[in-house]
């Protein structure tokens, strides 16, 4: 970013100030403001990254019109917490080294980091991540909503997600007869 | 099947479940195939994604477990056509040591293996799932119930209760049948259970552990200590459903062992093991009307020993027929037979005759020196994770709430 210097006035300088910080600062669609640590939210934010590249960061608040307060501290929240946290790859590596899986398991710390959160919360994070083009929070926060799935019967799961059966009770049966030989008929 | 997905975007009005598209996309591809067709039944918006936006479940692929004193080993075959496949787990005695082996598979269910020791006490169960490497042990059953020793025969059964999504392993007291027989069986779903919960079942109920125990499509089963009846446990309801007399009279002799024919319980029956040229194996299969027909019928002619393998030998929807070869130094190998007519649907009524009396295709051996026992299970791999079912794990709180 571009600044004029050498004029020695307050308002440039504090605008240097402002340029060389290394945090940035969010504003939630209900107008809280939030500071994440800016290599961060470049680093785990596809959207946060262009933005601080094409500098539309705002010096006052980047409105993220979409994102309620508070699944913005929560994003600000993991962006800082894994600022911090030590890498543990040579860990996970020697854990799991006989094959790559799919999807990465979440550390120690993002696992208690969603396993705190209310329902609710966890759906805006999910929605938060998605938003703002988060793979690894996304990954995070669908990891921990699939495991909730687990072991759940279709009723279960209804109940806990507060999701309206739509199916006939005919069609139901219909898709118990395909399930038995999907599973079982090669 | 006519599907009318949302356009990619658009949120699906559900009171708490207002995720966007792509994120329920992430969700569901990371539950196993078998759960991931469980929740089609949720509601219709998931089934749409499921069937449009996620893999199709593969077709199984066989697993071969051999069982010696020295080693235990467990492979896969990924190619039944060209015999290619790997070993997915294994071990071996450390030379010089004068212990021996007896592990067992107790069962697939999906993608993972259920394995027994039966040199411990009562035999110690735990679950392993190769793609992961991922395991995680099962408690011992009660005191009461360790004293016997399996002798590689496995009275423990693994199953999947597919309208709840709970795993089951089920324990057969048949130690008991000496002394007139069971009237409680020991069962521990996953997730749910701490430790061994005793069942009952019929007073005086016997299990016969060479015709060996299955479970198939959400039941258990096993043969009565006579030989003479087949029972059915239903691994939701957990309670005895029914029981049935065997399709042939049991004699000196005779063979029997319960398989699994196309999502279907089945029972091999070899009336003339003791013939050394030729050897005929029927294979009935209980229906769920019209009660026991044969379906299979298998010769083996020639100088090869060949056996059907069991429990799963109808390999690719029938298109393939697994034998057990024992060699001269008697080492078991799986061969595959591919049928002419294979892959065709058996019509009401139909028998396929299946004549053996070439070798076959060498799918699986034991790369660990001598084995005394194979058996062949379905296998499909999956990178669904054990850790929800650790007992001391903070994972379980969640899935015990109601």
């Amino acid at each position: 970013m571009e600044v004029d210097k050498g004029k020695g006035e307050a308002e440039e300088t504090r605008k240097v100030a402002e340029a060389d910080r290394d945090t940035v600062t969010l504003k939630s669609s209900d107008g809280k403001l939030f500071e994440v640590s800016k290599e961060a939210a470049a680093r785990l934010s596809t959207v946060l990254a262009g933005m601080i590249a094409g500098g539309s960061i705002d010096d006052n608040g980047t409105d993220l019109k979409q994102i309620g307060s508070e699944a913005l501290e929560n994003v600000v929240d993991y962006c800082n917490k894994h600022a911090n946290s030590i890498p543990s790859a040579a860990l996970i590596s020697s854990s799991i080294s006989f094959n790559t899986a799919p999807f990465k398991e979440p550390e120690e710390w993002e696992r208690k980091f969603v396993d705190r959160l209310s329902h609710d919360a966890l759906f805006d994070l999910v929605e938060a991540a998605n938003f703002l083009g988060m793979e690894r929070l996304l990954d995070v926060t669908c990891h921990k909503i699939s495991e909730m799935m687990k072991g759940k019967s279709p009723d279960q799961i209804r109940e806990v997600f507060n999701i309206k059966n739509d199916y006939t009770k005919e069609e139901l049966e219909e898709i118990r007869q395909e399930l038995a030989w999907a599973f079982y008929d090669d | 099947m006519a599907t009318v997905s949302p356009a990619n975007g658009v949120r699906v009005l559900d009171e708490g479940w207002n995720l966007p598209p792509d994120a329920l996309v992430e969700i569901l591809l990371r539950l196993s195939p078998i759960c991931r067709r469980l929740v089609r039944l949720v509601c219709r918006h998931w089934r749409d994604v499921i069937d449009e936006r996620t893999p199709p479940i593969p077709p199984p692929k066989v697993l071969a477990f051999f069982t010696g004193q020295t080693s235990a080993s467990a492979y896969v075959v990924d190619d039944l056509a060209d015999g290619r496949g790997r070993e997915v787990w294994g071990v071996s005695i450390v030379p010089g040591t004068k212990s021996y082996m007896d592990i067992t598979m107790v069962g697939t269910c999906n993608g993972l293996l259920c394995l027994c020791d039966n040199t411990k006490p009562g035999g110690a169960v735990a679950l392993f799932n190769p793609a992961t490497r991922e395991k995680l042990r099962v408690p011992a059953v009660p005191v009461s119930y360790r004293e016997w020793y399996g002798n590689g025969r496995t009275t423990y059964t693994f199953g999947y209760d597919a309208t709840a999504g709970k795993y089951k392993i089920l324990h057969l007291p048949c130690h008991e049948d000496v002394s007139g027989g069971f009237n409680a069986l020991q069962a521990f779903a996953l997730g749910d259970d701490t430790s061994w919960r005793d069942v009952a079942v019929p007073g005086g109920s016997s299990c016969c552990p060479g015709a060996g125990v299955v479970s198939v499509r959400g039941a258990a089963y096993w043969v009565t200590n006579a030989v003479e009846r087949v029972v059915c446990f239903d691994l939701k309801d957990e309670r005895v459903t029914f029981d049935a007399p065997l399709p042939v009279v049991a004699r000196r002799w005779y063979q029997f062992q319960l398989t699994e024919v196309h999502g279907r319980l089945g029972l091999a029956v070899c009336t003339d093991m003791r013939t050394s040229v030729t050897t005929t194996e029927e294979v009935w299969v209980l229906g769920d009307r019209q009660g026991w027909t044969v379906r299979y019928r298998v010769r083996v002619d020639g100088l090869e020993q060949q056996r059907l393998a069991a429990p799963y030998f109808a390999a690719h929807g029938g298109e393939y027929v697994l034998a057990v070869r024992t060699d001269e130094r008697w080492r078991k190998q799986l061969h595959a037979h591919r049928l002419r007519e294979g892959g065709i649907w058996l019509q009401r009524g139909e028998v396929r005759s299946v004549r053996i009396n070439q070798p076959g295709t060498k799918v699986a051996y034991c790369s660990r020196g001598t084995c005394s026992y194979l058996r062949t299970f379905a296998y499909v791999e999956t990178t669904e994770p054990l850790s929800p079912y650790k007992i001391h794990g903070r994972i379980l709180r969640g899935s015990t709430s109601k």
